[in-house]
């Protein structure tokens, strides 16, 4: 490991941590599990990231398969009901001005299906270009392009009609 | 794209995830230490086995070069013999009678 390793995991996880977050959140029953499977997947990313092309698709893929692992658990499954009763946090620091219309926009974003909902994360608060997220979940490019524009729709048909009632 | 569609975007973009609680940046923090560690012993054992290898190999090497007359002689060693006969019954008693009386 080169002498600045102790610093760098810090500047990707800085970076990265709060989109991975709400990226895993798709598959978790809390923000806990959440977390977890951050935890999990960052470590894996950490000590497999020169096998991959690129790193940054592939730390979106590990936090992925790891989110997705846990949330298979039984273990997991029993937090979901107890988290189904009792909703944690929001996922996003929300403006006091703002606050109601930002709520709006993660439930709406909640009610995205989930292959749509992955791409807006990784797009908008990841930072990924359609190609990084085309590789990190192994699809074309277009298709990552395409989902995108589907969520962005119905993001917007959603709260036009949140905001009519 | 249409315009209300990237007003959304920009929207969205504008919002900002919650950060990360510092006791999972603690818990990774704690599992990559965990990782430096393990990973340093493997190259202490590689090193310590390729010094003891190369130790070894030097001592092969050497009890290979070692001049071949000297891990086999060519003649056997001399051995003690003598040439008179074995002491009989006796000869103890005669000894200690000339010593006390001379020859």
């Amino acid at each position: 490991m080169a002498a600045d390793e102790p610093d760098r995991w810090r500047q990707w996880l800085d970076r990265h941590g709060p989109a991975l977050v709400l990226f895993a959140r798709q598959w978790s029953a809390t923000r806990a599990d959440a977390e977890d499977a951050v935890q999990n997947g960052f470590l894996k990313f950490w000590r497999t990231r020169d096998t991959a092309r690129e790193a940054l698709p592939y730390l979106y893929a590990c936090v992925r398969t790891a989110a997705m692992d846990l949330g298979r658990g039984e273990r997991r499954r029993d937090r979901y009901e107890r988290a189904n009763e009792q909703r944690d946090s929001a996922a996003f620091e929300f403006s006091v001005e703002r606050h109601e219309r930002e709520a709006a926009i993660e439930t709406a974003l909640g009610q995205l299906p989930g292959d749509q909902r992955e791409v807006v994360v990784m797009k908008i608060w990841g930072g990924l270009t359609f190609a990084q997220i085309g590789e990190a979940l192994g699809v074309p490019l277009s298709t990552a392009a395409s989902r995108y524009r589907y969520a962005l729709t119905r993001l917007e048909q959603e709260l036009s009609e949140e905001m009519a009632s | 794209m249409n315009e209300q569609l990237n007003q959304l975007e920009a929207e969205l973009a504008a919002m900002r995830p919650r950060a990360l609680p510092a006791e999972l940046v603690g818990r990774i923090e704690a599992d990559i230490a965990t990782d430096s560690r393990r990973s340093a012993w493997p190259d202490r054992f590689l090193l310590s086995a390729i010094g003891s290898g190369a130790i070894a190999a030097c001592v092969i090497v050497g009890v290979l070069l070692k001049p071949a007359t000297d891990a086999f002689p060519s003649a056997p060693p001399a051995v003690a013999t003598s040439t008179s006969d074995p002491p009989r019954a006796g000869d103890y008693s005669l000894a200690m009678a000339r010593a006390e009386f001379g020859p």
